[in-house]
């Protein structure tokens, strides 16, 4: 997607959202975490998500990228429905995200985490597409049932995979190198070229969130949710991953909803913010108008003082 | 330290640098080399030639479960499952004194149906522990070990319960019958040597990197589009169809299996095999197979026991004079010392898993 056609689709309003979620509820058991949430993503948007803690914004990311089954709703991806479906297909569809805590493969190496993420992408074999968009798996017994129709094409993919691992014929050989080629570049992307062989856990922290940043691109996203991306790190460390994330949605054009407790970042990067509070939205609008939002302010603070008044910008201790 | 290892990095670089030019394997295939001429060496007879078809047997092993617990992190206490499942199909379509039927297949053609019906037991019992992991996976698959062998106790119809199958016939290839022990060697030499050079580039490729992903966090290699139940079930196929292979060989080998060669010590042995090799390494298993199968063997022999007279040491108000003998009969204790003491100073293996280096392509350093 190019730059104008996000600026056009983006300005009628009328064109399909990125990701549309609606009436989603999660219950667990006793706690509502989300309560009946509604939310559009623009394509090409830089949405924020913020919200007290305990709020539901990490509850929302796990749902939309199928960590959890939500109790009521649906998500859609570009008007495809994505609820029910696997984790990993739910990647291959387009959905990518990093984790407030980090969470990479630590004891592989930079460049292999970075393929791992571009798994789904490699040689793209046309025979294992995806099952129903629609499937919902309702139960164990059902979704098993399901499956059984596909067991003959997986044993020949399964097959077929082991020996292209073993005899490696040009084809892969092929899809390899092009993909190790992609990587590299996702990975000078992100500012972390000459440490491919260097393992994981053995980066500096901002260099393990910038690590993980290459890893989500590299499934190709359409959507990609970022959980806390500037978490720990000092002024200039975030400035540059804010550089980051603009980069990614102008030269990728990759849509970004992010959650952010630091309000500078969040003010500064976003277009659209989403108020959660309580598992339930209440606000949306360009910053401007969220910094004025009386239920916001309500929210975070219980009383008169405008969001985004401190400096530190970290959110404030639910009253 | 530095003195004793400068002649290890010139050699290292030196093997490295043939094998830029050449563009072969070059240190693995000296390895082959050496190894091959083993039964060719003056002091080796056929007691070493015999414990050193032990250690293959289960180099195989430790190979195919390096695969479930190394790669892809699923621990894995009942692999003598599948070392068993390939060794009675062959018994049971072989063996002369197979109740069942009498199917006189030749050994080389079972490699094919033994491989594929080890890797179905391995889905099968895949698809039985796909939830667990951790400690609920290995008590399962404990579990699983244990009921394959009570299975081949009570299935007399098939199996011929505790008397096992006996008169298993020897590998045949055209009126050629592999008898000698050297021959065997070299069968396992070679065998091992395809499998770890098939398992190597399984683990370079999306599938190996796909099953490190999930042994380090199975939730995001999901979130990755990693199906992960897809390559759960393939390590277990892969390990499984390995294990079931050296299963194959046994029966050969021995040309007789009953229940009792195929206990929940074979499973420990294996896994042990691969934690004091070090996870994930092949060199690991080899010398990890070398020390844990071969060496208690070795600690038996007569030489060991004159060797160890003959440093006789004088420990007061105690009889050394049969000193050699003393410590072959607690060759275990001494074992189990020696295990120990390698735990706690190399809690990585003795041969840590090294990790690929990544060959960029050239063309990409001028592109932005």
């Amino acid at each position: 997607m190019t730059l104008a056609t996000v600026a056009a689709t983006t300005a009628d309003g009328e064109a399909t959202p990125r990701l549309a979620v609606r009436g989603l509820t999660m219950r667990f058991e006793g706690l509502v975490a989300l309560d009946d949430v509604e939310l559009d993503v623009a394509p090409g948007a830089i949405h924020g998500l913020i919200g007290p803690n305990g709020a539901g914004k990490t509850t929302l990311f796990n749902v939309v990228s199928g960590y959890y089954r939500p109790t009521a709703g649906m998500i859609t991806l570009d008007d495809q429905r994505i609820d029910g479906l696997y984790r990993h297909e739910i990647a291959e569809s387009g959905v990518s995200r990093t984790f407030q805590n980090i969470r990479l493969f630590s004891a592989m190496t930079v460049l292999e985490n970075v393929l791992v993420g571009h798994h789904a992408r490699i040689g793209a074999r046309s025979g294992e597409r995806r099952a129903d968009a629609r499937r919902h798996r309702t139960n164990r017994v059902l979704s098993a049932i399901q499956l059984l129709p596909g067991v003959p094409a997986a044993l020949t993919h399964g097959v077929l995979e082991v020996a292209g691992a073993i005899i490696r014929p040009p084809a892969v050989r092929a899809a390899e190198s092009e993909a190790v080629a992609r990587c590299a570049e996702l990975l000078r992307f992100v500012g972390l070229s000459g440490r491919e062989n260097v393992l994981a856990r053995n980066l500096p922290y901002g260099d393990q969130r910038r690590l993980e940043l290459a890893r989500a691109l590299a499934t190709e996203p359409r959507l990609l949710l970022l959980d806390e991306p500037t978490a720990g790190m000092n002024p200039a460390e975030s400035a540059a991953v804010v550089q980051l994330v603009r980069r990614m949605r102008d030269e990728l054009g990759v849509t970004v909803l992010l959650i952010e407790h630091a309000m500078s970042v969040v003010m500064g990067v976003c277009e659209r913010i989403t108020v959660l509070d309580y598992g339930r939205k209440i606000a949306e609008g360009a910053p401007r108008e969220i910094q004025r939002d009386a239920a916001v302010i309500e929210a975070y603070l219980g009383s008169g003082t405008p969001v985004g008044g401190e400096e530190d910008g970290h959110a404030a201790p639910r009253a | 330290m530095e003195r004793t290892r400068a002649p290890f990095a010139a050699l290292r670089e030196a093997l490295h640098a043939a094998e830029e030019r050449t563009r072969l394997p070059v240190a693995r295939l000296l390895l082959l080399v050496l190894l091959l001429s083993v039964p060719l060496w003056p002091m080796v007879d056929s007691r070493w030639l015999r414990i050193l078809v032990l250690v293959g047997i289960f180099v195989v092993l430790g190979l195919g479960l390096n695969i479930v617990v190394g790669y892809a992190g699923l621990l894995d206490l009942g692999f003598v499952a599948f070392f068993a499942t390939g060794a009675y199909t062959y018994a049971i379509l072989a063996s002369p004194a197979s109740p069942a039927l009498q199917a006189d297949l030749n050994w080389w053609l079972a490699i094919p149906v033994v491989l594929a019906l080890g890797a179905a037991v391995g889905v099968m019992l895949g698809l039985f522990v796909l939830p667990l992991r951790g400690d609920y996976l290995a008590i399962v698959t404990l579990g699983f070990g244990e009921i394959i062998r009570i299975l081949l106790l009570n299935v007399r119809g098939l199996t011929n319960g505790a008397q096992g199958l006996f008169n298993i016939p020897r590998p045949e290839l055209g009126g050629w019958v592999l008898r000698s022990l050297d021959q065997w060697y070299w069968l396992l030499v070679l065998s091992a040597f395809l499998i770890a050079t098939a398992v190597g580039r399984m683990r370079a490729s999306r599938m190996g990197r796909a099953w490190e992903a999930i042994r380090e966090d199975e939730d995001v290699a999901a979130g990755m589009g990693v199906n992960t139940v897809k390559y759960k079930l393939m390590a277990f196929a892969m390990g499984a169809s390995i294990g079931s292979f050296g299963g194959l060989v046994f029966a050969g080998f021995f040309q007789f299996v009953n229940p009792s060669s195929f206990t929940l010590a074979v499973s420990i042995n294996v896994l042990s095999i691969v934690v004091i090799g070090g996870m994930g390494s092949t060199p690991g298993v080899l010398f990890g197979a070398l020390i844990l199968i071969g060496l208690p063997e070795v600690m038996q022999f007569s030489e060991t026991e004159r060797l160890l007279s003959v440093i006789n040491p004088a420990v007061p108000f105690a009889d050394t004079t049969d000193w050699g003998r003393q410590v072959a009969s607690a060759r275990f204790i001494v074992f189990g010392v020696l295990l120990v003491a390698v735990m706690a100073l190399r809690p990585e293996g003795l041969f840590p898993a090294r990790r690929p280096q990544a060959r960029l392509p050239e063309r990409h350093e001028s592109t932005a």
